[in-house]
């Protein structure tokens, strides 16, 4: 029988990917979209589209009705790390009330997506795991980021708990079709266009974005009620990714490598120059990338590898897969020389 | 819906200014979306998507990409429609 699926942030990176896994296999799918979203490329998959306030429970539950599943893949990701509280706030709403809409529209299962930022770092040198506990109180206090995902995850499980099913997933940074938005993948764009001056060393995992959202399709079947997946890829050091990625893309590489703390202040400093004047161009680093490098570390993803199926490809295939992806779409024009200095 | 240039470009600027927080009347078609009007490259992907829902044309994401200037929009919406005629 054909699953019948509902997408929140389908017009998104992961959801367009999680709606191409979906219709692969069949399934009928719908999506929700805001009033600005590309909707490019969820119309070219011929999907229908459904206009949603993800903070109005009643109209979401309509929109959710006759779904057997919902894959929320909408949370947020902080852009500027001014007015965090309100960007948290926000991320728990849209979490609490997509679960409540769902209780209301009788949907069978919610996949959500969180984010690997949510599984706490082990003091040892040794991979975390989903049972890892959550970030220590420090880094939530600090990162706007982690604090974020960790609290929309936690209100999603919470709420929860009156139904319907939830599955958690973890992923780390994903590479691939459809970054539109260009996300993690400022990793290539920015190495490509010039764009990336500056860079944080520290542990990057990166995953092909195909195949977290194969194993979103495979948490709605196969996944634990209640339970938490770490989909991870491979981890490297960010400077080797970097050189790696300008080889591949046969370009120079000139970023300069700050230490944590210069890396923190020239973030803030983009991120306020960015917000005052958009004119200026996209932060030539953002706080969020920033948190994620200097907290990043291994991680296992050995449940969803044995209870979902979860088989990421390697890491060079996916850094060339995204890279066509990228360059095929017009992403890989050199920019105008970067003109942030340390010194501003 | 009017495609004829005229139209076009008027639901270009309308949208712009929307998009822009601008008067439409000041928008010029040589204006550079990020330079001159202060569209970032998200508000950019959106004026297209947005255009491209209107008119019902299905541009590549490279075309969008490419459009740079408020005449590079009008023009794009122009040849897909153009093309979608002879077709």
């Amino acid at each position: 029988m054909t699953l019948k699926a509902m997408v929140i942030g389908g017009t998104g990176f992961l959801g367009l990917n999680i709606m191409e896994a979906l219709l692969q296999d069949g399934a009928s799918v719908t999506c929700t979209r805001r009033r600005g979203s590309n909707t490019i490329f969820a119309r070219r998959m011929g999907v229908p589209l459904v206009e949603a306030d993800l903070t109005d429970e009643a109209a979401l539950a309509d929109a959710m009705r006759g779904r057997e599943m919902v894959f929320m893949a909408a949370t947020p990701y902080p852009r500027f790390s001014s007015g965090a509280r309100e960007q948290i706030e926000h991320a728990v709403r849209m979490a609490v009330t997509c679960v409540r809409a769902a209780r209301r529209a009788r949907v069978n299962r919610v996949v959500f997506t969180s984010s690997v930022a949510t599984v706490a770092q082990p003091e040892q040198d040794t991979p975390a795991t989903e049972d890892a506990g959550p970030p220590r109180p420090e880094l939530l206090a600090a990162s706007p980021y982690f604090a974020m995902k960790h609290a929309a995850e936690t209100a999603a499980l919470a709420e929860a708990r009156q139904g319907p099913d939830l599955v958690v997933l973890n992923p780390t940074g994903c590479v691939g079709p459809y970054d539109y938005r260009v996300g993690t993948g400022i990793l290539i764009v920015g190495i490509a266009t010039g764009r990336m001056s500056h860079y944080v060393d520290g542990w990057v995992d990166l995953a092909d974005v195909r195949d977290v959202a194969r194993a979103h399709v495979s948490a709605a079947f196969r996944g634990q009620a209640g339970g938490r997946y770490i989909l991870s890829g491979e981890t490297v050091r960010v400077g080797v990714l970097l050189r790696d990625i300008a080889r591949r893309l046969d370009t120079p590489f000139h970023c300069q490598e700050l230490s944590p703390a210069e890396a923190i202040a020239f973030a803030d400093r983009e991120e306020e120059r960015s917000r005052r004047d958009p004119r200026s161009g996209r932060a030539l680093l953002s706080r969020a990338l920033v948190d994620i490098l200097l907290e990043g570390g291994r991680v296992d993803s050995a449940r969803a590898r044995a209870g979902l199926g979860f088989h990421p490809r390697p890491l060079g295939e996916a850094l060339d897969n995204a890279i066509n992806w990228y360059r095929r779409n017009g992403f890989l024009r050199p920019a105008a020389p970067a003109t942030a200095t340390m010194a501003s | 819906m009017q495609t004829d240039n005229p139209s076009i470009e008027a639901t270009v600027h309308a949208l712009i200014a929307e998009l822009a927080g601008v008067d439409a009347a000041s928008i010029r078609n040589q204006d550079h979306l990020m330079q001159d009007l202060g569209l970032d490259s998200l508000q950019s992907m959106e004026l297209l998507s947005r255009l491209s829902e209107t008119y019902g044309v299905d541009p590549d994401m490279d075309e969008v990409m490419a459009a740079a200037t408020v005449d590079a929009v009008i023009s794009l919406i122009r040849d897909i429609l153009a093309r979608n005629m002879a077709a």
